[in-house]
C-alpha cells in the first residue's frame, strides 16, 4: 500500500519557520545577538563565544523560551500595552540570560557606530528575507487549510510585518526604527500564540488594525494609514 | 471652514471606492477640514479588515473553480458569475466583493 498524503495547513508551515521566526524575534529583540562575526575579527570572539552559544539553544529551551515572551502580550490593542509588552518582554530575556547582558553591554563599546548600524541593518534584511519566504510557502498553504480565514489573517500579519521592516530599513531614526521592530516583534509573537493556540486569531485582528496605523500614508488620502496598501499586498 | 468628525462608516467609505457612500465622502473629504480620532481609524481599519477577509474566504472559492477554466474567456465568464453569485447571496458585502473584484481582476 502506498503512503497516503498528508494535509500540510498553515500551522504546519508554521512549524517548518519555527527556527527562523525564533531567529527574528531574538533579533528584533537584541540585535547584536548576530555580531559574533564581527566580534570575531576584531579578534575578540573568545571572550564572547556565550553569544554564539545563544544560536544553539536546544529545541526545549527556544520552546520555553517563547512560551514565556506570549505571557507577556499585552490583552488591549493600544500603542501603550504594546511597550508595556515589550518592557516584560525584555526583563524575562535578562532574567533568563542574564550572563549575556553585560557582553551585550560590551559590544556597544567595542563596535563602532557604523559597525553597530551594519549589524541592525543585516539583521532587518534577513528578517525581511524570512518573512517573505514564509509567505510565500504560507500561500501555497492557504486554499487547503481547514482555516482559511486563520492562514489569510495569519499572512496579512506577516505582510504587516514584512513593510513594518521595510520602513525600518528607510528610517534613519533608532526611536522610529524601534518602534516599526516593536511591530513585528508583537505580531510575530502572536502569530506564534495562534500556531500554539494559546492566543486567539481576534487579537491579532486588533494587532493588525492598531499596528498598520504606524505605517506612512503611502499614496493620498484613498489610502488612509497603509491598509490598502497591505489588502493589497496580502 | 467646517471641521467634521467622522465615523467609521465613513471612513471605511473612503476607503472603498465601490462604497455607496464613496463619493460623498471623497467630496467632504476634499472639501473640509477632517480630524478622525485614532480610535475610529483603528476600528475602521478593523471593520475592513473583518468584512474583506469575510468576503475574500469566498471569492478563494471562486479562484479555485476559476482556475479550471479552458480559455480566458471560459475564465472570465467563471469569475463574473461565481462574484454575481456572491453579491446575490450576501447583498451586505457588495462593496467589498466589488473591491476584490477589482484587485483580482
Amino acid at each position: 500500500m502506498g503512503a497516503t498524503a498528508v494535509r500540510y495547513g498553515y500551522r504546519e508551515v508554521l512549524d517548518f519557520y519555527f527556527d527562523d521566526i525564533f531567529g527574528i524575534i531574538l533579533g528584533a529583540l537584541k540585535p547584536f545577538l548576530s555580531s559574533y562575526e564581527f566580534l570575531r575579527r576584531k579578534h575578540a570572539g573568545w571572550k564572547f563565544r556565550k553569544i554564539l552559544e545563544m544560536r544553539h539553544l536546544s529545541e526545549e529551551e527556544k520552546n520555553a523560551l517563547i512560551e514565556e515572551f506570549i505571557t507577556c502580550l499585552p490583552e488591549d490593542p493600544t500603542y501603550r500595552a504594546y511597550l508595556e509588552s515589550y518592557s516584560k518582554i525584555l526583563e524575562v530575556f535578562e532574567r533568563r540570560f542574564r550572563d549575556v547582558l553585560p557582553l551585550l553591554e560590551e559590544i556597544s563599546r567595542i563596535l563602532t557606530p557604523q559597525e553597530q548600524e551594519k549589524i541592525v541593518r543585516m539583521q532587518v534584511l534577513k528578517s525581511r528575507g524570512v518573512i517573505e519566504s514564509l509567505r510565500e510557502s504560507l500561500s501555497e498553504a492557504i486554499l487547503d487549510t481547514e482555516e482559511p480565514e486563520q492562514a489569510m489573517l495569519i499572512d496579512q500579519a506577516l505582510a504587516l510585518a514584512s513593510m513594518l521592516v521595510d520602513e525600518a530599513l528607510k528610517e534613519k531614526s533608532p526611536e522610529r526604527q524601534g518602534e516599526y521592530m516593536l511591530g513585528v516583534l508583537i505580531l510575530l509573537l502572536r502569530v506564534e500564540g495562534i500556531r500554539r493556540g494559546v492566543q486567539s486569531p481576534e487579537k491579532l485582528y486588533n494587532d493588525v488594525a492598531v499596528i498598520s496605523g504606524k505605517l506612512r500614508k503611502v499614496e493620498s488620502f484613498e489610502v488612509p494609514e497603509g491598509l490598502a496598501a497591505l489588502l493589497t499586498s496580502a | 471652514m467646517t471641521i467634521n468628525c467622522w465615523d467609521t462608516n465613513l471612513v471605511i467609505a473612503l476607503l472603498n471606492p465601490h462604497d455607496r457612500l464613496h463619493a460623498t465622502a471623497v467630496e467632504l473629504a476634499e472639501k473640509e477640514l477632517i480630524i478622525i480620532s485614532q480610535t475610529v481609524q483603528a476600528e475602521a481599519r478593523l471593520t475592513f479588515l473583518r468584512k474583506f477577509n469575510t468576503a475574500v474566504i469566498e471569492v478563494y472559492k471562486i479562484l479555485n473553480r476559476a482556475r479550471r477554466a479552458d480559455s480566458e474567456m471560459e475564465l472570465q465568464k467563471m469569475l463574473i458569475d461565481g462574484f454575481k453569485e456572491l453579491i446575490q447571496r450576501r447583498p451586505e458585502l457588495k462593496a467589498f466583493y466589488e473591491y476584490i473584484y477589482e484587485l483580482v481582476h
